[in-house]
């Protein structure tokens, strides 16, 4: 077992390696929005291939384009230090107006689904914004 | 003028500015914040059991595309070790921030998120 360096003490934990692979389950699927009202992201659809995740997005309104596409989480994220269980990943999407960096974590049955929006060219204000997400059987 | 010729719409970020005590204040995460306004941006400093150090982060409107005011931030502290992505934003006077942590060591922990909520200390 390798020693441990931490930043915050409870990162100083000793555990077994190697790292277990993340159960990426709890995110594929249809996500639909919440709110009845227009929007940033009108769904994402995201599923298991290969042992990685392709996150879809599709917009709701301009300036979010309808469909952003598809891309590979750059980075997935267990429920806890010692988890397994997914709950979180990170996806970015270079688009004609704007580069956006997506990041989701799923909870209590919801997505929960932020973006960092940096405008390529000026007249708008990069953008934070946080919206949720059922999963859909459709 | 052009969309292109456009100049970027510059935030406004003295609300995030101060120092945020953790609402927990038996946290074994991250602790406080200490914030600064830059001319492009801001910076963050954080503390948990260890000093993290000062990172620059871009600001982020929260209220649309047109708003002038900074209430959110991305930043991202990075130790060789241990990368930590963190995304806040103030929600009803508190700073909420989410943690993603990648470990980049051999420790087989794993790669994991956590929220943690921060009040605005006295200034």
């Amino acid at each position: 077992m390798t020693e441990v360096r931490a930043m915050r003490e409870h990162d100083a934990v000793a555990i077994a390696a190697p790292r277990p692979p993340i159960d990426l389950s709890p995110f594929a699927g249809t996500w639909r929005k919440t709110s009845d009202a227009e929007q940033w992201i009108d769904r994402l659809a995201v599923r298991i291939d290969g042992g990685a995740l392709q996150v879809r997005v599709f917009g709701s309104a301009p300036p979010s384009p309808p469909d952003w596409g598809s891309v590979q989480a750059a980075a997935i994220y267990a429920a806890g230090i010692d988890a397994a269980r997914g709950m979180a990943f990170v996806a970015r999407y270079a688009l004609d107006e704007c580069d956006v960096e997506l990041e989701a974590n799923v909870n209590l049955g919801l997505m929960v689904t932020a973006t960092f929006v940096r405008w390529k060219r000026g007249g708008r204000a990069n953008a934070f914004t946080r919206e949720f997400f059922y999963r859909s059987e459709t | 003028m052009t969309a292109v010729d456009l100049e970027p719409v510059a935030l406004d970020a003295s609300a995030l500015a101060g120092t945020w005590l953790n609402t927990n204040a038996q946290s074994r995460g991250i602790v406080r914040f200490d914030i600064a306004v830059q001319a492009a941006g801001i910076a963050v400093t954080a503390a948990g059991s260890e000093p993290w150090g000062t990172v620059l982060a871009d600001t982020f409107s929260v209220d649309g595309f047109d708003a002038d005011e900074a209430l959110a931030f991305s930043a991202v502290f990075a130790f060789g070790f241990m990368e930590v992505r963190l995304q806040a934003n103030i929600k009803g006077g508190v700073l909420v921030v989410a943690a993603f942590t990648r470990f980049e060591d051999e420790s087989g922990r794993q790669h994991y998120f956590a929220r943690e909520f921060y009040y605005r200390s006295a200034r």
